[in-house]
């Protein structure tokens, strides 16, 4: 893997099921990365959550965008999501609950609204918080 | 009398035995399925029986009994004459086996194939295990490495674990110590920094929805910011437990905000 940071785009339906398929992708990138099990198991709460969120101010026949950046050391993950007619604007997450879980697991975090779209950028560190090993945490 | 009565069962058994022998000896010189269609109904009471002793665990007992038959079916099929053991000594392992292999299968609420099910279980010892020589949490291809499979079908299992319907820790650990704890107790001082104050409402609502031990895990994993795998030393359980009711916790707070 080179130090730039390489890409993965994934376009899904927004709809709940297709989160696992984000969270395969991820897994086997974070593998790549050597991620330990811990921070593999942050990621699937950071996935979750941020698909959820996506999901909920979008409409079904929406799609739901997410870029998987990896480089040495750190995988950025940003779900772009459109608001779907008729569904309101997405609440404040930075109050929300979703943000507390997010905070939690992720390292780096980012919730943008412009253009009647969402995009939420987290980031994981291979150093970072809530790595198992050697004490990183 | 009783002694004629006693004499004469036995006289019966010896004969089945003989029947029996005779039958696998002309299955498996002739394949004749008739022999192996006789076989089956002469230990149709057996298969009967074995479901019987199952059959109040909520399964239907007709279910039970076509499992038990495929079992039986198994048996036949595997016998070995050479062996020495009476064929019903040899069958009934086999028939419980089936048996609970399906109350295994069907304790997850999605179909999981029995391939990835055994996995899970393998992995979870592979992580227990791993952290145990390592002093730390495993990797992927650690995990990978050790059960001899591809990092892809490692992470097949890691995300097919969480499709199964666990029972709930409550039941096996009333022993619990912290029966009393509540959330919002020990958010003290700290909530200020999540605004929790102003959403208290909304948060009493959901912690309401889970038991003291999610809301204890809850408050470990995201106000104190312990690892997963200290939870589950601080519990007593795996970490791939811990993973699993997180998974649940966060789906149960999901459901209670109407998301």
């Amino acid at each position: 893997m080179s130090a730039e940071e390489e890409t993965v785009r994934l376009k899904a339906t927004a709809l709940p099921f297709y989160a696992q398929v984000v969270r395969v992708a991820v897994f086997l990138l974070a593998s790549r990365l050597d991620f330990d099990l811990e921070q593999v198991e942050d990621l699937r709460i950071a996935v979750d959550e941020a698909w959820n969120h996506a999901v909920s101010h979008s409409a079904p026949q929406d799609e739901v965008e997410v870029e998987i950046g990896v480089k040495p050391g750190a995988m950025r993950i940003t779900v772009t999501s459109p608001i779907g007619k008729g569904k309101e604007e997405p609440g404040d997450i930075s109050q929300s609950f979703s943000r507390l879980i997010l905070d939690a697991v992720c390292d780096d975090l980012r919730v943008e609204h412009e253009g009647g779209r969402c995009r939420i950028t987290l980031s994981k560190l291979k150093e970072g918080r809530g790595s198992g090993g050697a004490g990183t945490r | 009398m009783a002694q004629e009565h006693d004499e004469e069962a036995q006289r019966q058994r010896r004969l089945r035995r003989e029947r029996v022998r005779e039958l696998f000896e002309r299955l498996r010189a002739t394949q004749d399925i008739s022999c192996r269609d006789e076989l089956i109904a002469m230990h149709i009471g057996l298969v009967e029986y074995l479901a019987r002793r199952f059959s109040n665990r909520g399964e239907p007992y007709e279910d039970l009994l076509q499992v038990g038959f495929v079992g039986l079916i198994k048996a036949i099929d595997r016998y070995d004459l050479e062996r020495g053991v009476e064929f019903t000594t040899y069958a009934t392992p086999t028939i419980i086996g089936e048996i609970k292999r399906y109350f295994r299968d069907r304790s997850w609420t999605i179909r999981v194939p029995r391939r990835l099910q055994t996995r899970d279980a393998q992995l979870s010892q592979a992580v227990e295990l791993l952290a145990q020589q390592l002093k730390r949490t495993p990797t992927i291809q650690e995990i990978a490495d050790y059960m001899g499979i591809s990092e892809e079908e490692t992470v097949e299992v890691l995300e097919s674990s969480h499709t199964a319907n666990y029972i709930s820790l409550d039941g096996a650990n009333s022993d619990d110590a912290d029966k009393g704890f509540s959330l919002l107790e020990q958010l003290g001082e700290e909530d200020r920094e999540f605004f929790l104050s102003e959403h208290r409402a909304a948060i009493s609502q959901m912690v309401g929805c889970l038991d003291p031990r999610e809301q204890r895990i809850l408050f470990m994993r995201f106000f104190q910011g312990m690892t997963q795998m200290e939870i589950a030393r601080e519990l007593g359980i795996s970490q791939m437990h811990v993973s699993r009711l997180l998974t649940r916790i966060l789906l149960k707070m999901r459901e209670a905000l109407g998301e």
